[in-house]
């Protein structure tokens, strides 16, 4: 079970945040800042830490919890994209990607080469192999991270997803690396 | 003071000194974050599992043992361990130190390590010997060990700090002075240095589609530029994938299909791509290289000393005699697979199949992109006859994560025996049947892996589930605005083209007011008496809307402070006496009021029975009057319980001597879930607020108080645009805020969770004058995605205190003054108070009316 720690505001004093520790004095695995920064969730497994930003993942089965995270990607993805069009509000765009931007994302994005530098938030799932929708890619810059094409992750698994919701700074994850004497 | 002030850590941080290499500054810094980084633990919840004492004598024990066995040593010339030790036996153990002392050890060799890893890129980049960085490093660290005002400049120290890839790193004074030190060199050495680009690209002539591409053998990149777009395309690729590619029969179809998009040549970002694109000159060999992968053949550092240099020379050679790739090879051949290693596979009862192990296979693939294998499957027919297919399948690798395509060989030109053939008569005729078919899927599958292959049904099961949801969320929010149309009905009574009957409503408000204010006068208890605005306690209060089968609610946060005539404890008693009296009458989960922000980002109940929660909230605190708290609903909708439940949540503060403060505020939020991705619906409802600003911070007052509370910084008006906005992110970004009336802070553009909060409402107690600020808010919401077109938000503004500066004097007006100054509050009502209802809305009309009545216009926000 995640322990939670409300994290204090930058004005707050750092030190008064406890971090939790397991019973034998040593960290968890996993911290989690979340909920827009209000929450720090510790655990040892990435179920935990889902757990507490998907409200009934633990008792779901694997297939369930594969369309849990795909909700919550979706969910993710709307907010995103809009923070994102905010932000690039004065950025050229064409008619066409300002409607693939603005979508509805009951229909997921299909579009072979992103060229606008706008970035687009796509996730994985709705493309191959997971479906027959060609994935897109970044007519910017053809990288793993191209700074036009923002992926989130839920098919490659529990911690991919929170890896790919830590690039797109919806969430920070951090693993601890302790070593004591 | 000093952590040598106690023996137990003198001695483990000179081991800690020795064993890593680190300066006696830099270990007792580290020391010391760890130190309070214990202190920081929380141990009433998550107590030690031994005694302070018990484990600190187990630490001494173990340093003396492990001292004893040899995995713990000191530098020559070190005071021996042993009496220390003995000497820290008698000190008083504290947890901190005890936290820090199991640590430091391996806290300090993390720090060496990350420490040398850094001199030893910093050396790699700039093309210098790590001795040499080293010495620049140390060099500045004395320097600011020399003197202690030399400080790291506080805007780098932070970001420095603040950095993850330093989180091994020694993070002292010192240190982060010598690192700063370095980084000025290393930027000021990087505008200098002498660049050339890495890659020389040439046009391209037997391309449709590519249009330049060059290669640099030495960092492994390469550079194409495409006929359609200028812009250059930068991958990684050794030798031998450049090769295949070259050799390819179409560029284009070449790249299209093995290289763009595949993370195995993508660089990571557009910063690595940038850093390969040009080389420098290393210091040490001369070369010319990209120095984040230039592997130097000349050793320097201590650790290239233990190279084995005949190894590195030979590599160099071998680079230096490669000859230049025939840029017009032969067609290539997939490489072709024997037919050893097989291993039989059954599927079902499709018969069974003879191949390569798969495993052997999908390596094959990967190393050699595309192969040819021989397979051989038996299929049971009619009548117990068999039909066997045999013959060759491509297979080719898609890159990492995109699994492989396997493919019959069934090409013209090919020979009849390496086809995939079928012994059935249906194969025969038609040089097609199920076997082939099967066959080809069978191994397809198999190469896939049967773990992968269930994660891709799962998901392409679960991704059909999750676009249905969202498409019925997109079809129930149109459904909603369709029912929000369809409830709206004019009342029978138009305020707008009938003064007189508003006058009589705004009439006997005035006299029950006085009635009441008489009543309070000559002593008689407020409880017992009819307050002016009305209260339904009955489902019905908003006219249809906000149903709990619409599935959209409204919520709210009553705040709260005390007067300043309380004491403390009293104030602290009272608190207490909420808590209790709210968790008995089943509303809370708890007595305890808990933190401010307690339920932020939680998601709310939508049941009453403990769905409230009790929070401290520090703005309900002021000069005048004592911090109170607030009291925030769970998803509310329109049913008798809920109005219920408002009103004992009000009973139960005013009978605690709670009061609405000039520092409280009544906060509405109503579920907006149908607003979607229109944008249209922010600009009409930040229109309608626009339009009636004036009065709804004057129905928004608190009406037992003459003035508002003062609009900042909690309730201020909104800025509103001259164009409207043509994104929900712009227009939820501009309206983010606890400052203003009305708030977009959790408007997304989603169907469950979007709501709009009103902010602009003062605190009150009074059921009554509570629910028709709900059903203000309410009302206007629902009026947004109601109505139509795309206005400009403040198209018709009329700011809060236009009608005061029309009226200074706040003179009594009669006839057309008087029709001007009513007209917004009658065309408030007519256009969001629907007729719906057994009253036609009389009843909330009344409600408006008689807040309009008893309170005044407000002030400009200028005065």
């Amino acid at each position: 079970m995640a322990i939670l720690v409300r994290n204090v505001s930058m004005t707050q004093d750092a030190e008064r945040i406890t971090v939790p520790t397991r019973p034998d004095g040593t960290y968890y695995r996993f911290e989690l800042i979340c909920d827009g920064g209000w929450s720090r969730v510790y655990d040892d497994t990435t179920s935990g830490l889902l757990g507490h930003m998907i409200p009934g993942y633990l008792a779901l089965t694997h297939e369930q919890q594969l369309a849990a995270r795909i909700q919550h990607a979706v969910d993710n993805q709307v907010r995103l994209q809009a923070q994102l069009n905010s932000f690039f509000n004065n950025t050229p765009r064409t008619t066409v990607e300002d409607d693939i931007l603005n979508g509805c994302r009951d229909a997921q994005p299909l579009v072979a080469q992103w060229d606008c530098a706008v970035p687009l938030v796509a996730i994985d799932t709705f493309y191959a192999p997971y479906t027959d929708n060609q994935i897109p890619v970044s007519g910017i810059a053809d990288v793993a991270m191209p700074p036009n094409l923002w992926w989130l992750k839920p098919g490659h698994g529990e911690l991919e997803y929170l890896r790919s919701l830590h690039e797109a700074s919806l969430v920070d994850l951090h693993i601890s690396k302790e070593e004591v004497v | 003071m000093t952590c040598r002030n106690s023996r137990l850590s003198s001695v483990i941080t000179t081991f800690a000194r020795d064993m890593s290499g680190l300066e006696d500054n830099q270990v007792l810094g580290l020391y010391h974050s760890l130190m309070r980084e214990d202190r920081s633990h929380d141990y009433e919840t998550h107590p030690r599992l031994m005694p302070v004492q018990d484990e600190h004598d187990q630490i001494i024990d173990a340093v003396e043992s492990r001292f004893e066995r040899g995995e713990l040593t000191m530098n020559t010339g070190s005071h021996h361990p042993a009496r220390r030790l003995a000497a820290a036996r008698l000190e008083t153990p504290e947890s901190a130190r005890l936290y820090a002392a199991r640590r430091i050890i391996g806290r300090a060799q993390r720090g060496a390590r990350a420490q040398r890893n850094y001199l030893q890129s910093y050396a790699r980049e700039l093309g210098a010997t790590e001795t040499a960085a080293a010495y620049e490093y140390w060099n500045a660290f004395a320097e600011a060990s020399d003197n202690a005002q030399l400080q790291p400049s506080s805007a780098f120290a932070r970001a420095w700090r603040s950095n993850p890839d330093h989180t091994d790193l020694p993070l002292d004074r010192r240190s982060v002075y010598a690192f700063e030190q370095m980084e000025i060199a290393r930027a000021t050495r990087n505008l200098g240095a002498e660049t050339r680009p890495a890659v020389t690209r040439h046009p391209i002539t037997n391309s449709a589609a590519i249009a330049e591409m060059g290669y640099d053998r030495e960092g492994g990149r390469i550079e194409i530029v495409m006929h359609s777009s200028s812009r250059v395309y930068a991958y990684r690729m050794n030798e031998t994938e450049y090769e295949n590619f070259v050799a390819s029969t179409s560029l284009g179809a070449y790249y299209a299909r093995n290289i763009r998009g595949n993370s195995d040549y993508q660089y990571a970002s557009v910063e690595d791509a940038a850093e390969a694109a040009v080389h420098r000159r290393c210091a040490t060999c001369g070369r010319w290289a990209a120095m984040s992968s230039h592997d130097c053949p000349v050793t320097s550092s201590d650790e290239d000393l233990n190279r084995d240099i005949r190894e590195a020379v030979l590599r160099a050679r071998a680079r230096a005699s490669a000859t230049p790739t025939n840029p017009l090879p032969d067609i290539p051949q997939p490489v072709r697979i024997p037919a050893t290693n097989t291993v039989r596979y059954t599927k079902d009862n499709a018969g069974s199949m003879r191949i390569r192990g798969i495993t052997r296979l999908r390596q094959d693939a990967r190393i050699n992109s595309t192969i040819e294998t021989p397979v051989e499957a038996t299929f049971v027919i009619e009548n117990g006859e068999s039909a066997v297919v045999t013959g060759h399948l491509m297979i080719e690798y898609n890159g990492r994560g995109l699994g492989y395509d396997v493919t019959p060989v069934t090409e013209l030109g090919d020979s009849r025996e390496d086809n995939l053939r079928c012994s059935c008569p249906l194969y025969q005729r038609n040089y097609h049947c199920e076997h082939v078919d099967g066959t080809v899927d069978h191994v397809r599958n198999l190469m896939i892996g049967e773990t992968e292959l269930r994660n891709r049904r799962a998901a392409t099961t679960a991704v059909d589930s999750v676009t249905a949801t969202v498409s019925a969320e997109t079809l129930s929010a149109q459904l909603e605005v369709d029912a929000a149309r369809a409830t709206f009905v004019p009342r029978e009574v138009s305020f707008t083209d009938d003064p007189e009957k508003f006058q009589e409503l705004y009439t006997s408000a005035r006299e029950s007011r006085r009635i009441y204010k008489n009543a309070l006068a000559a002593g008689i208890n407020s409880e017992d008496l009819e307050y002016p605005v009305p209260f339904v306690k009955t489902a019905g209060a908003l006219g249809g809307l906000y149903t709990r089968e619409s599935g959209q609610g409204f919520g709210t946060e009553i705040e709260y402070s005390f007067p300043q005539t309380m004491s403390r404890e009293d104030q602290r008693l009272a608190n207490r006496q909420i808590g209790q009296a709210l968790y008995a009458a089943g509303l809370t989960d708890s007595s305890r009021q808990k933190e401010y922000g307690a339920t932020h980002y939680t998601t709310p109940s939508t049941e009453h029975a403990q769905g409230w929660s009790f929070e401290e909230d520090p703005s309900t605190g002021g000069r005048d009057y004592l911090q109170g708290g607030e009291i925030i609903s769970p998803i509310m909708y329109d049913e008798a319980e809920t109005w219920e439940n408002v009103e004992k949540v009000c009973k139960i503060l005013k009978e605690n001597g709670a009061i609405p403060s000039k520092g409280a505020g009544a906060h509405v939020h109503v579920g907006a879930g149908e607003y979607d991705h229109n944008v249209a619906n922010y600009n009409r409802i930040l229109a309608a607020y626009g339009e009636n600003e004036d009065l709804l911070y004057r129905l928004s007052t608190n009406p037992e108080a003459r003035a508002h509370r003062p609009y900042h910084p909690y309730c201020g008006p909104n800025n509103l645009p001259s164009t409207p906005y043509t994104e929900i992110g712009t227009a939820s970004s501009a309206h983010n805020s606890h400052g203003v009336a009305i708030n977009f802070q959790s408007m997304r553009g989603q169907e469950t969770s979007d709501n709009v909060e009103f902010r602009l409402f003062d605190a009150t107690l009074n059921p009554g004058v509570l629910q028709t600020q709900i059903m203000i808010a309410t009302s206007i919401t629902a009026a947004a995605s109601r109505e139509s077109g795309n206005p400009r938000p403040n198209a018709q503004k009329t700011s809060v205190g236009t009608a005061l500066e029309g009226n200074p004097q706040r003179e009594p007006l009669t006839g057309d003054a008087w029709n001007a100054q009513t007209k917004s509050v009658r065309a408030f009502i007519d256009r969001f108070i629907s007729g719906t209802g057994a009253d036609g809305g009389a009843v909330r009309a009344k409600q408006i009316a008689t807040l309009f009545a008893i309170n005044r216009w407000q002030r400009s926000i200028q005065r």
